[in-house]
């Protein structure tokens, strides 16, 4: 299959602690659970037979690192035969679970780089929202991780938390460029349905302020010599996520795991989320083909997130349709109001920085059309 | 089916909203061996599915039942059912002429409410026999006794030879039937007198043109004859005459004392008018039948597609509509803001929303209402006078002499602690107090005049959040007085959406201009430039607020899971704005269009 995915996800759904904003796949930590989890992992992994080369390989969660170290060990031997020619190898961390023997696995195993949950530099916000690091660890599991030889850290930081002034979240933005990390992702807040923020009716922050939070980001890393490549995602040069690119280009990928989603060839879909039914063998909960009209959407919606922006080329090859002369109206007013950009030389259309605060509105017009 | 008089009793049932008219008339028409209950549907009369959903009856039904009473003879019943609105109260007038007795039916856990009141005035006003039932005496809550006394005190009908059923479990329904036999009188009537018959309904058969339901006074109708309609004045040839049980068996004539039906090729269901009376086109009736009034739509609003390519459509869909609504008027019109579409004339604002939901509902249209108006008499200084049924086309102020608006008489019934509040409100709407009398120990009533403009402006919600929804409410059309009124536009982005325009009252102009522009804005979404909103009169800006620009709306996640259901979202958003209307180059959703009725005077 030329078509075949080139990024494989794995998901751990193990936390040691739940955190009160989290809306992913999630269990508290059990070993007999853990165990038996890695078995059916495999499984599943058997069952997409992937004989081909990878690019990237992605360990996200839950907490991947609340495995014990033998459970641990196990996930990365059983990647082994996957991660011949891996360009990025990320597994994602908490700061307090980032031990040596952990940090020696990975780099044995070919892990390449690290994804460290922070969300806030500020002590007290942290523990309100039950996250049992502090600072002080996020800055030691960093020289750690260096001293291991890790040369490519990511760290995650939330916008909008409760209590966190515009003051605040300065400071966290600071401390945050003080740790010199080549990646930073910025989300805002989101309260889901189900988590502790939304049983106890936490409010998301107000557009506005979110705004005004995302300009002062975009404004200190970009000074601090980040690009702003995604609506969340800031990388030195060159360092953007391979693994993370697959998605916004629409491109196909395994998720293997609890409640994990992936796309090849024409179908998108989704993992249970029970335990039960995927010990059992139930992977696959819901599937979606993706048809022609459907891909022009998610191509579009996709694309636009990041500065690469949509490539008009492509996009002709992909649909046999002329992107531009179909919402040449609609482009043109954007264009005129810089919040798309029109590269000529590429035939290239991306989002400047405030046309991709505002994106939904934007591919929503272009969805109508 | 060739009776005696003697032998036909003729009635309607009459009861407030949720009383269990529809569940009694079930029962009747199941004990009368009609129908066997596995064929029934619940609420049998009640056909439409809106009808059902809402629990009310909006199209009048009659059918003939024959019924064998204990003394072995056979009785023709002829049930004649009636909408439970205070829009139709013309409608029930005429049904209940067509009748000799009336049920009145009590909910016996809730006591009389102010429609039973209207509409037990009205079959007195007909001089029906009526009959109290005291229903759903099945339920633990059931006070008949005391019931039995409010109907005594305060509607003052005896309630000696009262009857207590409960319409569910089928209790007390046969000694009702009984009682149906021995007190409500036979229908009296000449046979041999020139044909009087009284049209209390009518619907449109594609087949057999309009079917006119009609109750014979006096004479006989048999097909073939040549008819005369005494208050339209047209002429037509009965082709078939019967009577409908509820299917309809065909009868060579019906005479004096019956209830059926009549169709003679009518075309034009507007020609067809409840209250008209039916005579022979040769040696007819001398005069026509008391009781006949024109029927007015009262309230008007603007129907737009909100796709224009729907015009067509909804003028289809209007069309057939009212081939069986005769009281259903439009007009083609246009907006500088919706395009084309219809001025509609409407009995009331439940007729309204009926007619709104069954043109999205069966006819799969996407509509915007514009709010609903009533008809001003705007007198100009040339003398001339306008019938103004839609406020933007209000003419130059300079031109005008004065403006009049309809008043109703309105009668509220409460629970005496909600008296200051309703008080309070009817002022606040430029209520006339007329009386205000102790109903019983607990309630009172109280009229008031009342502008209809004023009603239209969410008066039923605020009386119902007044007095916690204890209150009832009743009223009738009286009559036009002058008024301070002037025209409200709005203004989007600086350009007036004619659509949005108002006629207010002067005084209250900033108050009620700020809540319709607050409102306005709570629902038009952020777009990607702000948008003023401005509220004027006579081109001048008495407030202004403003909907801010898009600042950030692209959601911060999206990795592999997040995909499927960021699409989903997307598409949604897409569908939402389909719904829209675009004005000038702001996107303006259906609600908007209708928060000018929706103000609360506590936002302010």
């Amino acid at each position: 299959m030329t078509n075949s995915p080139k990024a494989l996800y794995i998901h751990i759904p193990f936390c040691e602690h739940i955190c009160d904003y989290c809306d992913f796949t999630k269990l508290q930590y059990f070993t007999n659970y853990a165990k038996k989890y890695l078995v059916s992992l495999k499984e599943e992994l058997d069952s997409y037979h992937i004989n081909h080369e990878l690019n990237t390989i992605y360990i996200g969660g839950g907490t991947p690192t609340s495995l014990s170290d033998d459970e641990f060990s196990e996930l990365l031997s059983m990647l082994d035969k996957y991660t011949q020619g891996v360009e990025e190898y990320t597994v994602e961390c908490n700061p307090e679970s980032l031990s040596d023997r952990k940090l020696e696995l990975m780099k044995e195993h070919g892990v390449n780089r690290l994804s460290i949950g922070v969300e806030s530099t500020h002590d007290e916000i942290l523990k309100a929202i039950n996250r049992h690091h502090t600072f002080r660890d996020v800055k030691l599991a960093i020289s750690r991780a260096r001293k291991a030889g890790f040369n490519n850290i990511n760290v995650d930081l939330i916008i909008g938390l409760p209590h966190v002034s515009k003051t605040l979240f300065i400071e966290d933005l600071e401390e945050i460029i003080s740790l010199d990390v080549e990646h930073i992702s910025c989300y805002s807040l989101t309260v889901h349905e189900h988590t502790v923020f939304g049983i106890n009716h936490v409010l998301e922050p107000t557009e506005d302020f979110s705004r005004e939070l995302y300009d002062i980001t975009h404004e200190r890393l970009e000074k601090a010599g980040f690009i702003h490549y995604e609506v969340s995602n800031w990388a030195k040069p060159n360092r953007m996520s391979k693994h993370n690119y697959t998605y916004w280009k629409d491109e196909c990928y395994y998720g293997v795991g609890l409640g994990a989603s992936g796309y090849i060839g024409k179908y998108r879909y989704t993992n249970t989320k029970s335990l039960v039914d995927y010990y059992n063998g139930k992977f696959v909960k819901e599937k979606e083909v993706v048809d022609y009209e459907d891909d022009k959407i998610y191509f579009l919606m996709l694309n636009l997130r990041t500065i690469e922006g949509l490539d008009l080329n492509k996009y002709q090859r992909m649909f046999d349709e002329n992107f531009y002369k179909k919402h040449q109206k609609t482009l043109d007013k954007y264009i005129g109001e810089s919040l798309l950009i029109f590269n000529k030389e590429e035939n290239r259309i991306y989002a400047s920085y405030a046309g991709m605060m505002v994106l939904d509105s934007i591919v929503v017009e272009l969805l109508s059309e | 089916m060739d009776f005696k008089k003697e032998k036909i009793r003729n009635f309607s049932i009459i009861a407030h909203i949720d009383h269990g008219k529809s569940t009694l008339a079930d029962r009747i028409l199941e004990s009368t061996g009609a129908i066997s209950s596995r064929e029934m549907k619940d609420q049998i009369l009640d056909s439409m599915d809106l009808e059902r959903e809402r629990g009310i009856t909006i199209k009048l039904n009659a059918v003939t039942l024959s019924y064998k009473g204990d003394n072995g003879e056979t009785y023709i019943f002829n049930l004649i059912d009636t909408p439970g609105h205070v829009d139709f109260t013309y409608e029930v007038s005429r049904s209940l002429a067509a009748c000799e007795g009336a049920l009145l039916v009590v909910d016996a856990t809730q006591g009389v409410e102010a429609q039973t009141l209207a509409n037990t005035y009205l079959a007195v006003d007909n001089d029906l026999y009526i009959m109290p039932v005291i229903n759903k005496v099945d339920l633990p809550s059931a006070q008949p006794e005391l019931v039995k006394k409010e109907i005594e005190e305060r509607i003052g009908i005896s309630c000696v030879d009262s009857y207590e059923v409960s319409a569910k479990t089928g209790q007390g329904v046969h000694e009702l039937l009984e009682g149906i036999i021995r007190e409500i009188p036979s229908p009296e009537g000449d046979e041999n007198a020139p044909l009087k018959a009284l049209i209390f309904d009518s619907y449109y058969d594609s087949y057999r043109g309009v079917v006119i339901l009609i109750r014979i006074k006096d004479g006989t109708v048999n097909v073939g004859d040549e008819i005369h309609l005494m208050q339209s004045g047209k002429d037509y040839q009965v082709t078939e005459v019967g009577i409908r049980t509820p299917e309809e068996i065909k009868t060579k004539s019906l005479t004096a004392g019956q209830v059926g039906y009549l169709c003679a090729q009518i075309k034009d269901i507007k020609d067809v008018h409840p209250g008209d009376t039916v005579t022979t086109k040769n040696n007819g009736a001398k005069e026509p039948l008391p009781g006949y009034r024109i029927m007015n739509p009262m309230v008007y609003c603007g129907l737009y597609p909100v796709d224009s390519d729907d015009y067509q459509a909804l003028k289809d869909a209007l069309e057939k509509l009212s081939l069986n609504d005769a009281s259903l008027q439009f007009t083609a019109e246009t907006s500088q803001a919706l395009g084309f579409g219809f001025r509609c004339g409407f009995l009331g604002l439940l007729h309204m929303d009926i007619i709104q939901e069954r043109l999205e509902r069966e006819y799969n249209l996407d509509l915007i209402l514009t709010a609903p108006s009533v008809i001003y008499h705007v007198h100009m200084t040339d003398g001339e006078i306008i019938n103004l049924d839609n406020p933007s086309k209000l003419p130059d102020p300079s031109k005008i002499a004065f403006i009049e608006e309809p008043y109703v008489k309105a009668s509220i019934m409460t629970p005496k602690e909600y008296v200051g509040p309703i008080m309070e409100l009817c002022q606040e709407r430029r209520g006339i107090y007329l009386n205000m009398e102790y109903f019983d120990d607990t309630r009172m009533v109280l009229t008031y005049e009342l502008p209809l403009s004023e009603i239209v402006y969410n008066f039923f919600d605020k009386l119902k959040s007044y007095t916690k929804g204890y209150a009832s409410f009743d009223y009738e059309y009286s009559s036009y007085h002058k008024g301070d009124l002037v025209k409200l536009d709005v203004l989007l982005n600086g350009q007036i959406v004619d659509a949005l325009s108002s006629i207010i009252y002067r005084p209250s102009g900033y108050t009620r201009g700020l809540g319709i522009i607050r409102r306005i804005k709570q629902v038009i979404p952020r777009q990607q430039f702000e948008i003023p909103i401005q509220a004027a009169i006579g081109g001048k800006v008495i407030a202004r607020c403003d909907v801010k620009a898009v600042r950030k709306d692209v959601l911060a996640k999206c990795y592999g899971g997040d995909i499927s259901r960021k699409k989903k979202l997307l598409e949604k958003q897409k569908e939402g704005k389909k719904r829209m209307k675009k004005v000038g180059s702001v996107e303006i959703p259906q609600e908007a269009f209708m928060s000018i009725l929706s103000i609360d005077e506590e936002d302010n």
